[in-house]
């Protein structure tokens, strides 16, 4: 270790040397922090400061203003596990974390695998497939809406074309979570079949070919030898994509605004209304949630990479 | 590199980004201390218009800075919605920097009389003796009425509801659109009859929030909310929800919706005017303002009165639209008295006249009809059917609509209860238990509004 070996040096350098040493030692030390001041001010002030203050928020009433009105504890906390609703969109935030992740990777798996085959056209195929990435959320939004209007929208045109009967796809409580779950779920299509593909490529063919001469059919070969090749990036997509359903907003704005009757709010949707969507700016009940949200996140992130990562072959 | 220097790089890094960080978190702030501002006046106006709407009013300020050349100048800035300037506003009084006119829509009235950071209009109308009091429709006057009977705030676009009717679907049905109906039971008798003849929806409304709600409660007589629509000496703390009257109309609407008769256009208000433009739904229950856009050729719709609920006496319906707030806290009596030259401009029966006639909105101001433009914006029958409406709604609690700070937040509760409604849930339970949820939702504001 370099304690040890600094440790006998200083036995045998002679003491004006040792001066000079200890001396750099500590430039040494300086030059560290300075070096990383500029780091932990950028996190310090985007970071730690906003955190701080959303728990010190959580703790505070507010005036109509937004503005801090003495402190109140847990009361909050309390409001907010108080209210029937509360427990109903924690379940339903879940459930949409739980959606979008599985729909992400089974169809993204289910998109990406014949991509891997070769064949002549298949990179117009590829990057007809991965276009998605480049749409934002809002803009795919608001495609998706006009798509899915209930009254001269091009989905229910075609079914009433065909005899079929318009279905309220935004506009009831059947429909509308599993709706935005959809449009979750291809608006983060592209980036998973990129990442997929890539994964894919990488895995070295000379295993793939030892296991055809062993008498692996393509079915044998996928399941026992590629997926495990690519439970590393099936195992990001599932942490991405789990923190990014948990945080999803400008979907659920647009095509539904959290309803009909709460049916698409989720947590980060709550915060949005307690806190600007409202008209009172509730800043403290809004915190309170962004705490618990926080709490559910980390937790979250702590089982997957406590569990999940256990099965992931690096 | 010597330890010196490096230290010295590495400490004008942390420096320049130290800087960088917190060079975005300095307030912009104002140009100058208003309270010592002498010589010209700049204001700065909030509003929220888009499309024509707001080029009418770029026009109407481009107007105001010439005549005032030299005296007043108005910096007039978009805010995006509603919704968006009250948080930039709230914003702003945290701040200090609030503008010095502010246009808020009309369920925000409660907020802004609550947040105490405005000039009542009426503390300069008073020592105006030019002004015409009487020149508001009575409906519009009752509508902005702070606590003295004075205006809080001066009404500049005014809107109500009405009823549009496409005239070749409801021919199609073998009805008359010149004889329309005039109650809510004949609209519903009237979607059904449209929607078994042509297949097409026979009605929609607004379905985003709940102001279709509170307009039938208002056109049956019935107080939104309690007590007396916050329009007496004590603030509301309830709503009423599930009076006779109100049960009765959401239990008929719940069938439209149920078997199909009506549609339910969700948070997409746009997208319902579109279907309506394009003879997909035989009636549709929105805002004057929506005229120039569900029919450009202003032909193919005929606009008649909203449809009462019952017969009482006091029915009405509900203005809409918007007012303009002269801030105190922070304006010096210069740029107060300027803002109140602003007002008073935009309330002029000429610009009145132009606005409405560019925009959709109706009149505030009774003089606007006699103007040249006034005249030629009311040679449409549909536009005089809009402004006797307002002229003839009489100033009544009830039509004088609810006022509470916590309106914009229970109004996503009672449409959310309403939602269920339309999906088979029974309408008194529903509605008594947003009853519950908007009281518990009102206390809370109550409380942080002091």
């Amino acid at each position: 270790m370099s304690v040890s070996i600094n440790a006998r040096r200083r036995v045998v350098i002679a003491p004006r040397r040792r001066l000079a040493a200890r001396s750099w030692r500590h430039a040494d030390r300086r030059v560290g922090i300075v070096l990383l001041a500029p780091a932990f001010a950028v996190f310090a002030v985007f970071v730690f400061y906003p955190l701080g203050k959303v728990v010190w928020l959580s703790m505070q009433g507010t005036d109509i203003f937004g503005q801090a009105a003495g402190f109140v504890g847990a009361k909050n906390f309390v409001t907010i596990f108080a209210d029937p609703e509360f427990g109903g969109t924690m379940l339903r935030t879940g459930a949409f974390c739980v959606a979008v992740v599985v729909g992400r990777i089974v169809l993204g798996l289910f998109i990406t695998i014949p991509l891997t085959v070769r064949l002549r056209g298949m990179p117009v195929f590829r990057a007809l497939l991965t276009s998605p990435l480049v749409v934002s959320v809002s803009a795919a939004s608001v495609a998706f809406a006009a798509m899915l209007s209930p009254g001269n929208g091009l989905v229910n045109s075609v079914i009433t074309r065909f005899g079929g009967a318009a279905v309220p796809w935004l506009t009831s409580t059947q429909w509308a979570f599993g709706s935005v779950i959809v449009v979750t779920v291809w608006g983060s299509l592209g980036f998973t079949v990129l990442l997929l593909l890539g994964a894919f490529g990488a895995i070295d063919h000379d295993v793939v070919e030892a296991a055809h001469l062993d008498g692996a059919g393509p079915v044998r070969t996928l399941w026992s030898i590629s997926l495990p090749l690519v439970t590393p990036t099936l195992f990001f997509i599932a942490v991405t994509g789990a923190v990014e359903a948990l945080t999803a907003f400008g979907q659920i704005q647009i095509l539904t605004g959290g309803g009909p009757a709460g049916a698409t709010t989720t947590l980060v949707y709550t915060i949005y209304q307690a806190a600007f969507g409202a008209g009172s700016a509730n800043f403290g009940i809004a915190a309170a949630v962004g705490v618990v949200l926080f709490v559910l996140v980390l937790a979250l992130s702590l089982v997957q990479f406590g569990v999940l990562e256990k099965r992931v072959n690096y | 590199m010597s330890t010196r220097t490096r230290t010295r790089l590495a400490l004008t890094a942390a420096g320049v980004v130290a800087l960088l960080a917190t060079s975005g978190c300095a307030a912009s702030g104002s140009d100058a201390d208003p309270a010592t501002a002498s010589g010209p006046v700049t204001l700065t106006f909030w509003h929220e218009m888009t499309g024509p709407a707001a080029t009418e009013l770029d026009a109407l300020v481009a107007q105001f800075n010439t005549q005032e050349s030299g005296k007043i100048t108005v910096d007039s800035s978009f805010q995006g919605t509603y919704a968006d300037a009250q948080t930039k506003y709230t914003a702003s009084v945290q701040s200090g920097t609030t503008p010095d006119v502010l246009m808020m829509n009309d369920i925000s009235t409660g907020f802004m009389v609550d947040s105490k950071k405005t000039v009542p209009l009426s503390s300069f109308t008073d020592a105006d003796p030019s002004f015409q009091d009487d020149s508001f429709p009575p409906i519009v006057s009752a509508y902005y009425a702070d606590a003295s009977g004075g205006l809080a705030a001066m009404p500049f676009a005014v809107s109500q509801p009405v009823l549009y009717l496409d005239r070749a679907l409801v021919a199609r049905a073998g009805l008359d659109a010149d004889a329309p109906p005039t109650s809510l039971a004949d609209v519903a008798s009237w979607a059904e009859k449209i929607h078994a003849a042509t297949g097409a929806y026979g009605m929609t409304m607004n379905m985003s929030d709940s102001w279709m709600l509170e307009e039938m409660s208002a056109s049956g007589g019935e107080n939104f909310c309690t007590p007396d629509n916050g329009r007496g000496a004590d603030r509301v703390t309830e709503l009423q929800l599930t009076s006779p009257t109100q049960v009765s109309f959401m239990g008929r609407l719940q069938q439209l919706f149920q078997d199909g008769t009506a549609l339910n256009p969700g948070t997409d208000n746009a997208s319902m005017v579109s279907a309506f433009a394009s003879g997909k739904v035989g009636m549709m229950l929105t805002s004057t303002g929506a005229y120039t856009t569900a029919d450009p050729t202003k032909a193919a719709s005929k606009v008649a009165a909203f449809p009462t609920t019952s017969d009482a006496s006091d029915a009405g319906v509900v203005i809409g639209g918007n007012a303009l707030w002269i801030s105190g806290d922070g304006h010096s009596a210069a740029q107060q008295q300027a803002a109140y030259e602003f007002v008073t401009f935009l309330h002029s029966a000429e610009v009145q006249a132009a606005w409405a006639s560019a925009t959709g909105y109706l009149a505030s101001n009774t003089a606007a009809a006699a103007t040249t433009t006034g005249s030629q914006w009311l040679s449409d029958p549909n536009v005089t059917t809009m402004a006797d409406q307002l002229a003839n709604t009489p100033a009544s609690i009830a039509s004088a609509g609810c006022r509470t700070g916590a309106f914009p937040t229970v109004r996503a509760t009672v449409i959310g209860a309403f939602g269920l409604v339309v999906e088979g849930a029974d309408v008194t339970a529903t509605m008594s238990d947003a009853e519950s949820k908007a009281a518990d939702q009102i206390s809370a504001y109550n409380t942080a509004a002091g």
